[in-house]
């Protein structure tokens, strides 16, 4: 089974088993991804070529550079752009869900993740491609 | 003897303290001062009535001595004429009686001729009077002798000598007269010369009184300056002053009922200062805790479920046949079973974040006014799948309709979480559910604040609960029968976090013991805030 959409995803998370699986599966379907293990990496690309992608998968939680932190400052260089965000995150605290909404970002994966999640997510953007 | 000499000491105490009293009040202290003017002006009235009056004596005393020179020329005048034969004796004789009742009237014995009043001369001019009388007894002598006694035999005696002596005998008298005026003008003028020195000196008594009385009200009133003057300090918010108290009089007392204010003022916003520097602690640390609280949870959730991720994900890439398509049976089964357990651990982390989010009371309602039979569709759509697996027939009894106001979601987990709960105690098969929804008062509350709720109650035809499990039903990790668990997953938490829900929607929820068809669960959500 492999989408008729090709994407080009950015998957940033700390886990790299994490990234590991999400880019197998979406390679699998035929996405290309990339993958980064951390925040201040992950600021750099989008800030240089994050026009290249067509979504970006950010973990909320890591060290450092958290994802917040990387919407933050996209923001405040006006570079943001909450249509390509997905966020990913573990927390079930409704504060960080309403941070996210209020920036703008709509597209939220909860974790654990599911195949059915991830496609349903994935078409949406592939729809807006 | 002791007591009786206390006796007297308290009395006498007594009248002192009275007496200090009455002394120190300002009223006393102002009459004080205002007799003493009083006083001081009557008797400079007096002092000067008595010198104008003096004055006048004298004056008058002055005037009847002047008057002696004009009579003493009379007598002179009436006896040349009579020597010159153109009157006769009685007028000489008139004039010599005019000029001794003068004299008399000069020394005070005699009656004053006019209203003026008159004192005998005082010692100091009587020797000058003696010497008036002296030289008018001399001339009168004279006269009645040479003038007089002649005249009444009818011989008048003319001669140039006659003339002569009686011109100087009137000198003489008339120059003594004028000495007695002389001596009185000249004590006119000390008089006036005293008055005026007199005047003076009253004058500046008068300012000096005045002055100290100046002084003394300002003394009076200077604890109103201080108290003005600390009163403005006080406003400006300085409440290190204090009026200095003084005496004992009712500007004392104020005095020291505004010390004891601004004490007490200063007191008490030291307290409440303590008060709220404990309440802003008291805060950071509950903000700090709260936010600890926050990121532990995140921290946890974040910890507990990421691992999970990977898993799942490549479970279901074997399941869905893009890893698996090369697998046999029995690793198919393997993967299943792996999957299954997966599933399981999910639910029990979820359900563990729940059961904690609750118990520290971290969980966010998103409360709306929230339509009743939307709820209810959404989880038996939910359910659908198990409820037709079963073969449960799910018996609808909706007595009560509209909204009610909670955060659907959280509502649609509790119902969900009690329907799965009957699904795994009634029988296979044969399975009977209802829900059933009624209006409900709550009874505990008054009549005023008595609230409007919906009673859910889902009840089945299971075993039901017996009594002695009915107080562990609600522990956490409890389950009626652990061998359970093996067989039907459940992580024990589920009746836990409902009724946590339930209550943090301001409801509650309880096992009904007076059913006796099987099991029932009830719980009651407000309509309204």
């Amino acid at each position: 089974m492999v989408n008729a959409i090709k994407m080009r995803v950015l998957i940033i998370d700390d886990n790299e088993d994490v990234t590991e699986a999400i880019s197998d599966y979406l390679e699998s379907i035929g996405d290309s991804c990339t993958c980064l293990k951390d925040g201040r990496e992950g600021l750099e690309v989008i800030k240089k070529e994050g026009h290249n992608y067509d979504a970006i998968i950010l973990d909320l939680a890591m060290p450092d550079i958290s994802g917040y932190d990387v919407l933050e400052s996209l923001k405040n260089e006006g570079l943001l752009r909450p249509n390509k965000i997905i966020i990913s995150t573990a927390s079930i605290v409704d504060k960080d869900v309403q941070r996210m909404l209020s920036i703008g970002v709509k597209a939220i994966l909860r974790k654990p993740l599911s195949l059915e999640h991830l496609d349903e997510t994935m078409s949406r953007f592939r729809h807006l491609k | 003897m002791r007591i009786y000499n206390n006796v007297i000491n308290t009395k006498g105490r007594k009248y002192i303290i009275m007496l200090r009293r009455f002394s120190s009040r300002i009223s006393v202290k102002i009459g004080i001062l205002v007799g003493i003017q009083i006083v001081f002006v009557i008797s400079s009235i007096a002092i000067f009535a008595y010198f104008q009056s003096q004055g006048a004596l004298l004056g008058n005393s002055i005037n009847i001595a002047g008057k002696n020179r004009f009579l003493t020329y009379n007598i002179l005048v009436q006896t040349l004429k009579y020597i010159s034969g153109f009157s006769n004796v009685s007028a000489v004789n008139i004039a010599m009686r005019n000029f001794e009742s003068n004299l008399m009237v000069l020394r005070g014995s005699g009656n004053a001729s006019s209203a003026m009043e008159l004192e005998p001369l005082t010692s100091q001019y009587f020797d000058i009077w003696r010497r008036i009388d002296f030289n008018w007894q001399k001339y009168k002598e004279y006269i009645v002798d040479n003038i007089i006694k002649p005249s009444q035999t009818g011989t008048k005696q003319i001669s140039a000598n006659l003339i002569t002596e009686l011109q100087s005998m009137a000198s003489s008298l008339i120059s003594s007269s004028e000495r007695l005026v002389t001596a009185l003008a000249k004590e006119v003028k000390t008089d006036s010369q005293n008055l005026t020195i007199m005047q003076i000196l009253l004058g500046s008594l008068n300012i000096a009184i005045l002055i100290s009385i100046l002084y003394l009200i300002l003394r009076m009133l200077r604890p109103i300056f201080s108290l003005t003057k600390a009163t403005a300090e006080v406003e400006k918010g300085n409440l290190n002053v204090s009026v200095n108290r003084k005496g004992n009089d009712e500007l004392a007392t104020l005095s020291e009922s505004f010390n004891s204010m601004v004490y007490s003022i200063k007191e008490h916003i030291e307290n409440q200062n303590v008060l709220t520097s404990k309440l802003e602690n008291a805060y950071e640390e509950l903000t700090a805790a709260d936010k600890a609280k926050d990121e532990f949870v995140s921290m946890i959730s974040h910890e507990l479920k990421t691992p999970l991720v990977p898993m799942k994900l490549y479970c279901q890439m074997f399941t869905r046949q893009s890893l698996g398509s090369n697998l046999n049976e029995k690793q198919k089964k393997a993967i299943r079973i792996i999957e299954r357990n997966l599933e399981r651990l999910e639910m029990l982390v979820t359900d563990i974040l729940d059961c904690y989010k609750l118990d520290i009371g971290k969980i966010t309602l998103f409360r709306e006014d929230a339509n009743i039979d939307t709820i209810i569709k959404n989880t038996i759509t939910d359910l659908k799948s198990i409820i037709q697996d079963q073969q449960i027939s799910l018996k609808l009894d909706i007595k009560s309709t509209g909204t009610i106001f909670c955060d659907p979601k959280r509502i649609e987990q509790v119902l969900s979480n009690l329907l799965k709960n009957s699904f795994d105690f009634v029988p296979k098969y044969s399975g009977k559910i209802a829900i059933r929804l009624r209006d409900y008062i709550d009874n505990e509350s008054n009549i005023t604040t008595q609230k409007k709720f919906v009673m859910f109650s889902i009840d089945d035809n299971g075993p039901g609960i017996i009594p002695d499990e009915m107080n562990n039903l609600f522990k956490k990790f409890y389950q009626v029968d652990t061998s359970f668990r093996r067989k039907h997953g459940g992580t024990g938490l589920g009746l836990s976090i409902c009724r946590g829900l339930v209550e943090a929607h301001g409801g509650k929820l309880w096992y009904d013991k007076n059913y006796d068809a099987g099991a029932s669960f009830k719980f009651i959500i407000p309509r309204t805030k």
